[in-house]
């Protein structure tokens, strides 16, 4: 095999030789070659867009920090291998996107003419598309973790089997928080196209030369720093779905690419000018008013209405009438089997604030409350004293208005509807210099307060000059 | 373990670890490394400790009640991610190699997540 699989071909089957490299880059399963020493030789793309990982960051490393399967604790099953073939039970791996994927890994010695054992060959079955539910068996749909009886939610989540059997893009938008990911995941895992990789990137994460290389990929070279070439995203994703999160922040140069890609699914990675034929379905999201973009001119009108092939808008928590007490109840189990804890439920005075709270950063600030909840409660009921602090004021003190933290991002949203002519930008703006003063000036409790992670805060922070 | 700060300035860093390297998995530790350093960036206490048994919420359990501030691990559960982050502890997610040149990295200030040291 020598030093590199790039060199490594298949010889005397076929007219002319053929790359390793290319053939075990077609197979839908994972692989992973190793030297004896358990250190990576190679991963196939579907690998890579498993792990998070590129083959060239992967090389000469333990299997197990790459691959962190369950079975990679303790001695390596690789050193100590008789050269069986081994078949592990499902086990769990946890991906650079913090992910926890179920697998199965196969493992068979890899032996020379002599019989010497040479390496191992691995191979890794996601098992996220076999795993069905009670819901799927009986009603041929996996709801995963959505809940809501809410008629705005329902009317969501009746038309999703639908959306899933489709291949069209699908434009998911809604508020912070509101599960734009949970949906586009269960569309994925939904469709046909369950058993190929699921690739999320976040278009508001890297600046806009990283993102190209990132998406798109690049070759040895291609601009400095680049050591190795590298597949991108979109590669990694073929006959599976990219997930393109926070698309109305995706930069002009990057608009034209992707609307280019959607027209021919071809990929052309920074400094080549050969094309790569790449087989994917583009589910995106945004919290953005796009439609605002694009009569602003800052977002392309003919990538929206490509992107637009099919549009979920989700519903704010605050518009889910009955579903916040569902929500409680479903985080309560979850948070309680996570934390080996046996809570039965909330007192009635706290579950009374939980149901009256406004929830600005929506269900993930629900599922943020109620884990802290249940990370400090000491006995079988969730009781006042176990709640965050802004939670049991800002609702309580008998209708004088909430407390210091809550109605922020709640009052500025609503608001945000009536303006006149006020832009997307002024208005979060003006959503983040409220959270700042309501907050005094903590920054991390000011995220809280908008429902969003410190670095989005900061990230926008930056962006409006706020620093 | 550690005790209260020899100085509020202080910063308290938990490292996963596993055979003197930073461990794969957050949930499959069975070692941590729990150091202390000063304004100047000088380790003033480092102390080790072998758990009973690997489980991510015993670690979330210590790191909280050892006022830890930033946590170095290799892969870790968007779930227990997002609750270190909302308890306002600064996670450096990903990180792969040997513990002592992480904890210099971390020292220095120079650590980032996703850092391979070979």
């Amino acid at each position: 095999m020598g030093n590199t699989i790039d060199s490594a071909v298949i010889d005397g089957l076929f007219p002319s030789p053929v790359s390793l490299n290319a053939v075990l880059d077609e197979i839908p399963r994972g692989v992973l070659l190793l030297d004896t020493h358990g250190r990576i030789v190679f991963m196939n793309r579907t690998l890579c867009a498993m792990t998070g990982y590129d083959v060239s960051e992967a090389m000469g490393l333990s299997c197990c920090n790459i691959i962190r399967s369950s079975i990679c604790s303790g001695q390596s099953p690789c050193i100590e291998d008789d050269g069986n073939e081994v078949a592990a039970d499902p086990v769990t791996i946890v991906t650079r996107q913090k992910q926890k994927i179920p697998v199965r890994i196969s493992r068979v010695a890899l032996r020379n003419l002599t019989e010497e054992a040479v390496g191992f060959l691995e191979i890794v079955e996601d098992l996220r598309a076999r795993q069905k539910t009670g819901d799927e068996a009986n009603y041929g749909w996996r709801p995963g973790n959505l809940v809501g009886v809410s008629p705005r939610i329902k009317k969501v989540f009746s038309i999703l089997p639908m959306v899933a059997q489709t291949d069209s893009p699908v434009l998911i938008t809604g508020e912070s928080g509101t599960g734009k990911d949970v949906i586009a995941e269960s569309i994925h895992l939904n469709s046909e196209r369950a058993r190929g990789p699921f690739v999320k990137v976040n278009c508001a994460a890297l600046p806009e030369t990283l993102l190209e290389a990132e998406l798109f990929g690049h070759l040895k070279g291609a601009f400095p720093g680049a050591s190795e070439s590298k597949a991108g995203r979109f590669r990694l994703a073929n006959n599976g779905t990219i997930f393109l999160s926070e698309v109305g922040d995706l930069p002009a140069g990057l608009q034209s690419k992707l609307l280019a890609f959607m027209d021919d699914n071809i990929v052309y990675p920074v400094g080549s000018h050969r094309g790569v034929d790449v087989n994917v379905r583009i589910v995106a999201a945004t919290l953005q008013p796009l439609d605002q973009l694009v009569q602003q001119g800052r977002f392309r009108s003919d990538l929206l209405f490509r992107l637009s092939g099919i549009r979920l808008q989700l519903p704010p928590l605050r518009e889910r009438v009955g579903d916040v007490r569902l929500l409680l109840e479903h985080m309560l189990r979850l948070a309680s089997e996570n934390f080996s804890k046996t809570i039965e439920g909330f007192s009635d005075k706290v579950l009374g604030i939980l149901l009256d709270y406004h929830y600005p950063g929506n269900i993930r600030e629900l599922k943020n409350i109620v884990e802290y909840a249940v990370s400090v409660c000491r006995s079988e009921n969730i009781t006042e004293k176990d709640l965050p602090d802004y939670v049991a004021e800002g609702t309580g003190g008998g209708g004088q208005g909430h407390g210091l933290m809550m109605p922020v991002a709640h009052l500025v949203q609503h608001s945000f509807g009536q303006s006149n002519g006020a832009t997307w930008e002024d208005t979060e703006k003006k959503m983040i210099l409220e959270a700042l003063v309501s907050a005094r000036g903590k920054k991390s409790r000011a995220a809280d307060v908008l429902g969003w992670g410190r670095s989005t805060l900061w990230r926008k922070m930056k962006k409006y000059g706020l620093e | 373990m550690m005790g209260s700060y020899s100085y509020p300035g202080n910063k308290r860093v938990l490292i996963t670890v596993g055979d003197h390297q930073v461990s794969f998995r957050f949930d499959m530790t069975l070692e941590v490394i729990i150091a202390e350093k000063g304004a100047d960036g000088s380790i003033l206490n480092e102390k080790y400790f072998l758990l009973p048994g690997s489980s991510a919420e015993e670690l979330c359990n210590i790191i909280q009640n050892e006022n830890v501030h930033e946590v170095i691990c290799g892969g870790i559960e968007d779930e227990y991610y997002q609750y270190l982050s909302w308890k306002k502890v600064a996670v450096f997610c990903n990180i792969i190699g040997p513990v002592e040149k992480c904890l210099d990295a971390w020292r220095r200030g120079v650590l980032v997540d996703d850092t391979i040291f070979r």
